[in-house]
């Protein structure tokens, strides 16, 4: 009896400790960093924003309040229908969140989600409004013309990086407004304008019924939310990229030139090759997303249209915040885009209780500033922790598990 | 002709002035992709005060004066919201492209929100009454009144403002020790520290005085173009940035780089007022002219780029944060 009980406490204690081991080696990793920085930076973000809304507005500053927490769950349908607008909105940012993430964990900026998205977005609308041949191929044609779109769109950023050594930065800026310019173009031309432009709206037709994303089970749990099945397509290609990125000599090679293109060079990988294929992949990813919005049968079967105006599509920046926010982690891009949408959706409500709908705009500014802070912060906790170390009285004599991690956290 | 001439300088002055905004920033070591955000808050503060003036009739006989003030308050508020980026980037030496990512977003949002709460009704729109400040000087109407009309008649003190920035900066740095340090900063900060310099302190100048510039040319182009501010300066602070990686980081070539730009977009707004290509829209009215002409700018800088950007080269230490490990 007393050795079972020992034995069980010793077990217990055992796994206590491995655990303990297990939970300080997670703390150090990079992601759990990233992970505990966001979260830091989403708290003062949101703190911020509150102290804003009891500053400007302190009477109905708790409806406000209570509001902006609530985010998608202020739906007047209910809770669930919010849940399937967030996921609806966020399937297009986790696209172009994807592939900022990408080019920057190979070192490239590319702020040309937009004109890529743009791009994928069209090739995939003249699919589906004009090769009704297609059949039942329609969908998975026009899904693929997309990628193909925006991976031509992006590959150009990545030749003018790697054969004329012009910054991808400056290219894809350029390229965002050629692609919008060349899309409302082209839609206004005269071969194509009958056939795809709506003249009274100005906007463009719905496409066919056959190209038309299913709604899939969505429909029965969030109904008459829009979401389809591409949140589904979202999600498998952010567990792609990730397994591509970490687990492929393909995806190593990539992310090598992005740490030293020298080096990458000397170790044999060809990197002007790798270059141009970053770019390329992260642009596939963003025309991705155009082609599964435009093809998106949204709300009521309705079908997504595009707007021709000349102005460039602000979901190829809000990449940018989500994929920051995130870490470049192709998983946590997923998480940041709900939450982002997640905080939007109370926009509406609290515009409706008298306060401005730009605060949430400036709450998550202010979350993305601190996820650069964050950052360092949790690096450095291990040091503060240090600091305040010495000024303990007693010094434990041995070891303890604790004092490891504080090494650790030295480095 | 001078029609044309007198709106490509509506675009060139302000690219000119941003552009050179980023330069003194990148010159000290800061990526500054900021410049977007800083136009907006430097149009919003130049409008908002503008607007609320001519609402109360203050200095209504003397608009260059307003337009002056104006001018300084856009600076001063882009300077403000630059501390930002230099708080981040130097002291916390944090990612810069994270932090003029977040700028970006919280200057387009902050300027939508302060109008809505300091205008009646939550109007987006800053309406102001640009005509009051044109020159409308004829000075030399009687002997080349084109270029009367291009530089006096229509045109706004900020034409000369840009010019004398564009001067001063490349006095300030090719000539003066101030602008040769800065340039240190951003080209070897270790070295410049070794001989003496406070690279903290020289590259807090670069952002301020980008923030600065950037606010004022965010007022620069809004004023000219359009009736009211809305929260947006329509991407020309990322034209900017391309326009100085285009220029190499050379006040001389930034300004030939704005020109070039300049010109082509100003083409894309008026290319119908040419004869010749009025009797091309003419010939051929199956050919979208419209699209071609509107993508021209863009592409024309491209091709530019690729000819003339082997050996380009920024500033070598730009965006790496600089830690002093001294004593």
């Amino acid at each position: 009896m007393k050795e079972n009980k020992r034995s069980f406490s010793d077990v217990f204690k055992q796994s206590l400790n491995n655990f303990k081991i297990y939970w300080n080696k997670t703390k150090q990793t990079e992601g759990f960093q990233a992970f505990m920085g966001a979260l830091l930076a989403i708290g003062i973000g949101l703190l911020a924003g509150i102290i804003l809304m009891i500053i400007i507005n302190p009477s109905q500053s708790p409806i406000g309040i209570t509001r902006l927490l609530k985010g998608m769950f202020n739906h007047p349908r209910g809770a669930w229908i919010g849940i399937g607008q967030m996921l609806y909105r966020a399937t297009p940012i986790i696209f172009t969140g994807l592939a900022v993430a990408f080019a920057f964990k190979t070192g490239l900026f590319n702020i040309g989600a937009s004109g890529q998205y743009t791009v994928g977005l069209f090739a995939a609308c003249l699919i589906g409004i004009l090769d009704d041949s297609l059949g039942s191929f329609q969908w998975i044609v026009a899904v693929l013309a997309g990628m193909t779109a925006g991976f031509l769109w992006g590959a150009i950023p990545g030749l003018f990086k790697a054969k004329f050594n012009v910054h991808e930065v400056i290219t894809s800026i350029m390229f965002n407004y050629i692609g919008m310019y060349l899309v409302n173009g082209l839609i206004n031309s005269s071969f194509l304008k009958s056939k795809v432009l709506n003249g009274n709206t100005n906007r463009t037709w719905a496409v066919d019924q056959n190209a038309r994303t299913s709604y899939g089970f969505f429909n029965d749990i969030f109904p008459n939310s829009g979401l389809d099945i591409s949140i589904l397509i979202a999600i498998a290609t952010a567990i792609i990229i990730y397994f591509v990125l970490n687990k492929t000599v393909f995806g190593r090679e990539l992310k090598s030139v992005g740490l030293n293109r020298d080096a990458a060079k000397y170790a044999g990988v060809n990197e002007k090759r790798s270059i141009i294929l970053s770019m390329a992949i992260s642009g596939m990813l963003a025309g991705l997303g155009g082609a599964l919005f435009i093809l998106g049968p949204s709300v009521y079967n309705f079908g997504n249209v595009y707007a021709v105006e000349n102005e460039i599509l602000g979901v190829g920046f809000d990449g940018i915040p989500v994929a920051l926010l995130a870490s470049s982690n192709p998983i946590g891009v997923i998480f940041s885009t709900f939450f982002i949408s997640y905080i939007r959706l109370a926009s509406g409500p609290m515009q409706s209780v008298g306060f401005v709908a730009e605060i949430v705009d400036i709450i998550i500014a202010i979350i993305i500033y601190f996820s650069a802070f964050a950052l360092i912060i949790t690096q450095n906790l291990g040091k503060i922790r240090v600091f305040f170390h010495k000024y303990k009285k007693k010094k434990p004599k041995t070891k303890t598990i604790d004092d490891l991690e504080i090494k650790a956290g030295e480095n | 002709m001078a029609f044309f001439i007198s709106q490509a300088l509506f675009f060139i002055i302000p690219l000119l002035i941003v552009a050179i905004a980023g330069m003194f920033s990148e010159k000290s070591g800061t990526v500054n992709i900021a410049l977007e955000g800083l136009m907006v808050i430097g149009a919003f503060c130049g409008t908002f005060f503008i607007s609320k003036m001519q609402a109360i009739g203050f200095l209504a006989d003397a608009p260059q004066l307003l337009l002056i003030i104006a001018i300084l308050l856009a600076g001063i508020g882009g300077a403000i919201f630059s501390s930002l980026l230099g708080f981040l980037a130097i002291n916390m030496r944090a990612n810069q492209v994270i932090g003029g990512t977040a700028l970006n977003l919280l200057a387009g949002a902050l300027a939508i929100f302060l109008a809505r709460q300091f205008q009646p009704n939550n109007t987006v729109q800053i309406s102001y009454y640009a005509e009051v400040f044109r020159l409308k000087s004829d000075f030399l109407e009687d002997v080349f009144p084109n270029l009367n009309y291009i530089f006096f008649d229509k045109a706004f003190i900020t034409l000369y403002i840009g010019i004398a920035i564009l001067i001063i900066s490349m006095i300030v740095i090719y000539k003066t020790r101030f602008g040769l340090r800065l340039s240190a900063c951003g080209e070897h900060p270790e070295a410049a520290q070794s001989v003496g310099i406070n690279v903290y302190r020289y590259r807090w100048a670069g952002v301020l005085i980008s923030g600065f510039l950037g606010g004022l040319g965010g007022l620069v182009y809004t004023l000219p173009i359009s009736v009211s501010f809305e929260g947006t300066v329509a991407g020309y602070g990322f034209l900017a940035l391309a326009v100085l990686i285009f220029g190499q980081w050379k006040p001389g070539r930034i300004f030939m780089a704005a020109i070039f730009f300049g010109v082509f977009k100003a083409l894309s707004f008026s290319y119908f007022t040419f004869s010749w290509i009025a009797d091309l829209l003419q010939k051929y009215p199956s050919v979208p002219f419209g699209m071609i002409f509107k993508i021209l700018p863009y592409l024309a800088t491209m091709l530019v780029l690729a000819i003339f950007s082997s050996k380009s080269k920024s500033p070598k230490a730009a965006g790496i944060p600089f830690n002093f490990k001294g004593n």
